[in-house]
C-alpha cells in the first residue's frame, strides 16, 4: 500500500465523519423541533412528559372514597362530599378520575362550581407535585362570573386533587390547552396554587382531614 | 245622577280601552338628544314604574322606520343599521336575529308605542346605523359624531379666596369671559355633559350654571371679587382640569386711634400675585389620589342579570358617582380605569394607578351568586400564600432607606410587577376593614364579608388595594337593589367613608412614625408602630 492511497483512504474517512456529524446535528435539531412545535398538545413548561406517561409515584390506589367539592345550598361556602373513585394504577390516572367526578353535577341541593359542559381535556403531573390540569372551553366561557363563584370553581379543583392524591401539590388550571390570566377576570391562575380551606365551611370534614395530613 | 252615571262608565270604558293597569304619567327628567342637527328633549314618560320612551320621538331624532305587522303582531324600528323587531306584551326584542332583553315590553298609551329607556343602550345603537351613546346618568343621548366632554364642577371656599375646579374629559379648548359680573367659560364642543354641579356655599361665587347652548358653564361672582385667574392643568387620563381661582378685595384697614394718626402709617403689605395658586385647605391627606377600577367592560360584559342588567354597567355607574363624591365631599382626586364601555386589560389597569402614583386602588365588581343569602356585599385583598416564598420574602423584607442626590435618603426597594401588592397586604387589609365596615351600616354583606384571595386585577397595584363586590346581580332581589339609586348612593357613601377614615387613619400613624411614612411597606410599619 502506498502512502499516497493511505493518505486518499484517511481523507474519505475524515469526509464519511463529517457527514455523520452534520447529519446528527441535523437529526437533533429536527428532534428539537418537533418536540417543540408538533407535539399535540404542548405540555406546560416544568411537566414531566414520564409521569404524563403515567409514571408511578406512590404507587397503585385501592378503590375508595375522595373528597369532592361543591357549592352549598346557600352559596356561600364548598363542602366536601365523598365519592367513590375507582381503583388506579397510577397518580395521573387516579387525578383524571377524581377531576372527571368532579366536574359531574352533584346531588342537591348543592351545586356545582363548574359550568355545564365542561370537561376534562387532558391532566399532566410533574415530578415537583404540581398538576396541570386543562379544561374545556365550557369553563371559561359558561362561567356565570363574579369573584366568589370563580373562587368556588378553582378551589373546587385545586382542593379536590391536592386533598385527594398524594402526588399533587399545588395545581394550575389550563383552558383548551393554554395558559389563563383568569376564568372570568378575578382569580390569578398564572402558577399553580395549593390547598386552600377559606372557602370550605369550617365544620367540613375536608377540613379536619387536611388538618390530619398537614400534621403527618 | 245621569252625569255621575255618564263619568262613571266613561272612566270604565278608558280603562278597558287602554288595558294598562296604570296610566302613564309625564315625566319632567326628559331625555337630552345632542346631534350634529342640535340639541332636543324628549320626554320620559314612568309606567308601572318603569321609564318609557315614546317611539315615534326615537323615530324622529334617530331617522327610524317604524312599521306594525298586525298579522305577525310585531312592531319594527329600521334604521341604517339594522331591524328591531319588538312584540307587545314581551320583554325581548329581536335585532338582526340578536335577541335582547328589554326592562319592560312596549306598550301603547294614547295612541303611541312606548319603549323602555333601556333599548337606547342595549339596541337601538347597532339599529340607528350611526354612533348613539346614552349616557343615563346625565340622561343624554349622543347621536352621530358630537363632541359632549364630561365635565365635574367642584368649589373650594377660602377666607380671601375661592377656586372653582372643572374636570373636562376629553379635553377641549376653552374661553373664559367675563361680563357683569358673571364669567362664561364655553368649550369648543358641541355640549357638555355637565356630570356634577359645584356648592358654591361660604365662597365669593354666588350662582353656577350651564350656559346658554349648553357647551359651557357660567359662574355669577359676588360683589366681594376683585379678580381672577385662570389656570389649566393636563390629565387625569386624556382630560384637562381647568382652575378658576376668584380672589377677594382687600377690606379697608380700620381707621388708627387719634393719637397715632401722625405717626407715619406702616406699609401695607403687598397684594398677592394673581398668578398664586390657592393654598391647600387641608394640612395634606394622607391620600391624595383615588384610582377607582370599574371591573369589566367592552365586550367583557362581567355577570348578568334576569332582566338584563350587566355588570360592567353597573360598576361604571357607581363608579362615576363615586369618583364625584370622593372629589366633592373630601377633595381628593379620582382616576378612572375606564371612563366609558370599553375594554381595559388588568394589567392596565393596575398600570393606570401605579404610573399616576395613586395612594388607594379600588376595584368595583358584581358577583354573580343565584342565592340570596350570598348576594350581599364583600370586600377582598390580596393573598400572598399563593406567590409562593418569593412573596413571603417580599413581605418580610426589611428595607433600609438609602441616600440620594441632593440630600435625604429614600427607601428603595425592587420589586417584580406582579409581585408589586405584596408589600401592600397589611394596608390593603386595614382598607379593606374600613369599607367592610361602612359598607355593614348601611347595605346587607355577605355572610362573610372580607377575604383574602390571589386576585388578577390587584396583584400589580403597587398601593393599598382591594376589590369590592357590590351584590349578586344574578339574585333578583339584589339585581333590583344594585340598579336602585337609593342603594348605589348608599354604598357611594360607604366608600367615601371607608376611604377618609383610611386617609385619616394613615396620616395619624405617619405623625408618629415620621420617618417611616414613606409608601408602600413603610406604611405598614408605621401603622405597626402607632399600634404599638
Amino acid at each position: 500500500m502506498t502512502a499516497a492511497t493511505r493518505s486518499g483512504r484517511k481523507r474519505r474517512q475524515h469526509r464519511r465523519r463529517a457527514i455523520y456529524g452534520v447529519l446528527g446535528v441535523v437529526i437533533l435539531l429536527a428532534g428539537v423541533w418537533a418536540a417543540y412545535t408538533l407535539w399535540p398538545p404542548a405540555p406546560p413548561a416544568g411537566a414531566d412528559p414520564a409521569a404524563a406517561a403515567g409514571a408511578d409515584r406512590d404507587g397503585p390506589t385501592p378503590p375508595g372514597a375522595a373528597l369532592l367539592f361543591y357549592i352549598d345550598e346557600e352559596g356561600t361556602a364548598l363542602v366536601s362530599r365523598p365519592v367513590a373513585v375507582p381503583a388506579a394504577e397510577t397518580p395521573l390516572v387516579r387525578a383524571r378520575h377524581i377531576v372527571e367526578r368532579q366536574l359531574e353535577p352533584p346531588e342537591p341541593p348543592l351545586f356545582s362550581p363548574f359550568p355545564e359542559g365542561t370537561a376534562l381535556r387532558t391532566i399532566y403531573l410533574t415530578p415537583d407535585g404540581d398538576a396541570f390540569v386543562d379544561l374545556s372551553r365550557h369553563a371559561a366561557e359558561g362561567h356565570p362570573g363574579g369573584s366568589l363563584d370563580e373562587l368556588f370553581t378553582v378551589y373546587a379543583l385545586v382542593n379536590a386533587l391536592a386533598l385527594n392524591v398524594d402526588a399533587v401539590d399545588a395545581v394550575q388550571i389550563l383552558i383548551e390547552g393554554r395558559e389563563m390570566d383568569t376564568l372570568t377576570g378575578h382569580v390569578d391562575l398564572r402558577r399553580p396554587l395549593g390547598l386552600n380551606l377559606n372557602w370550605i365551611a369550617p365544620e367540613d370534614p375536608a377540613v379536619e382531614l387536611a388538618a390530619r395530613e398537614n400534621a403527618s | 245622577m245621569g252625569r255621575s252615571f255618564a263619568t262613571l262608565l266613561a272612566l270604565t270604558l278608558a280603562a278597558a280601552a287602554g288595558g294598562a293597569p296604570a296610566r302613564a304619567q309625564t315625566d319632567p327628567d326628559a331625555v337630552s338628544v345632542v346631534s350634529p342637527a342640535g340639541r332636543e328633549r324628549i320626554a320620559v314618560v314612568a309606567a308601572d314604574g318603569t321609564e318609557m320612551l315614546a317611539l315615534d320621538d326615537l323615530a324622529r331624532v334617530l331617522r327610524l322606520d317604524i312599521r306594525e305587522d298586525a298579522r305577525a303582531g310585531t312592531l319594527s324600528a329600521a334604521g341604517g343599521g339594522g331591524t328591531l323587531i319588538m312584540t307587545p306584551g314581551q320583554q325581548i326584542a329581536s335585532v338582526d336575529g340578536r335577541l335582547v332583553s328589554l326592562r319592560a315590553a312596549p306598550r301603547r298609551d294614547s295612541g303611541r308605542w312606548l319603549v323602555p329607556l333601556d333599548l337606547l343602550a342595549r339596541a337601538l345603537g347597532q339599529v340607528a346605523g350611526q354612533p348613539l351613546e346614552f349616557r343615563a346618568g346625565s340622561r343624554l343621548l349622543l347621536v352621530g359624531d358630537v363632541r359632549v366632554p364630561r365635565v365635574s364642577a367642584a368649589y373650594r371656599a377660602g377666607p380671601e379666596r375661592g377656586r372653582l375646579s372643572l374636570e373636562v374629559t376629553p379635553a377641549a379648548a376653552h374661553t373664559v369671559e367675563s361680563e357683569g359680573g358673571r364669567l362664561a367659560i364655553n368649550f369648543d364642543v358641541d355640549a357638555i355633559d355637565l356630570a356634577q354641579a359645584p356648592d358654591l356655599r361660604g365662597g365669593l361665587a354666588t350662582r353656577f350654571g350651564l350656559a346658554a347652548g349648553a357647551a359651557g358653564v357660567t359662574l355669577d361672582l359676588g360683589p366681594e371679587v376683585d379678580s381672577y385667574d385662570v389656570s389649566r392643568d393636563p390629565g387625569p387620563g386624556d382630560g384637562a382640569t381647568l382652575r378658576i381661582d376668584l380672589l377677594a378685595r382687600r377690606t379697608a384697614p380700620a381707621p388708627p386711634p387719634a393719637a397715632a394718626r401722625d405717626a407715619t402709617p406702616p406699609p401695607a403689605p403687598p397684594l398677592p400675585a394673581r398668578t398664586d395658586l390657592l393654598p391647600e385647605f387641608s394640612t395634606g391627606p394622607a391620600v391624595r389620589l383615588a384610582v377607582i377600577d370599574p371591573g369589566h367592560g367592552g365586550d367583557d360584559h362581567g355577570s348578568a342579570g334576569a332582566t338584563g342588567t350587566i355588570e360592567k354597567d353597573i360598576t361604571l355607574a357607581i363608579a362615576r358617582q363615586l369618583r364625584d363624591a370622593i372629589e366633592n365631599r373630601i377633595g381628593l382626586r379620582v382616576i378612572l380605569t375606564r371612563e366609558r364601555d370599553e375594554a381595559v386589560a388588568l394589567d392596565t389597569r393596575a398600570a393606570i394607578a401605579n404610573n399616576n402614583k395613586a395612594d388607594v386602588f379600588i376595584s368595583l365588581h358584581v358577583n354573580a351568586s343565584t342565592r340570596p343569602a350570598a348576594a350581599g356585599t364583600a370586600v377582598y385583598y390580596q393573598s400572598i400564600d399563593e406567590y409562593g416564598v418569593e412573596a413571603r420574602e417580599i413581605a418580610d423584607r426589611r428595607i433600609e432607606p438609602v441616600p440620594v442626590v441632593g440630600g435625604g435618603s429614600r427607601e428603595i426597594d425592587l420589586v417584580r410587577w406582579e409581585m408589586a401588592q405584596i408589600r401592600y397586604v397589611g394596608q390593603s387589609g386595614r382598607l379593606a376593614g374600613m369599607i367592610e365596615e361602612e359598607l355593614g351600616r348601611r347595605v346587607p354583606l355577605s355572610p362573610r364579608p372580607s377575604h383574602q384571595a390571589p386576585l388578577r386585577v390587584l396583584v400589580g397595584a403597587n398601593m393599598p388595594a382591594v376589590l369590592v363586590e357590590l351584590g349578586s346581580i344574578a339574585d333578583p332581589d339584589a339585581e333590583e337593589r344594585l340598579t336602585s339609586a337609593l342603594f348605589q348612593t348608599d354604598i357611594v357613601d360607604a366608600l367615601v367613608t371607608g376611604i377618609q377614615r383610611y386617609s385619616d387613619d394613615l396620616g395619624r400613624a405617619r405623625q408618629f412614625a415620621p420617618r417611616l411614612a414613606a409608601p408602600g411597606r413603610s406604611a405598614d410599619a408605621a401603622q405597626r408602630v402607632r399600634e404599638q
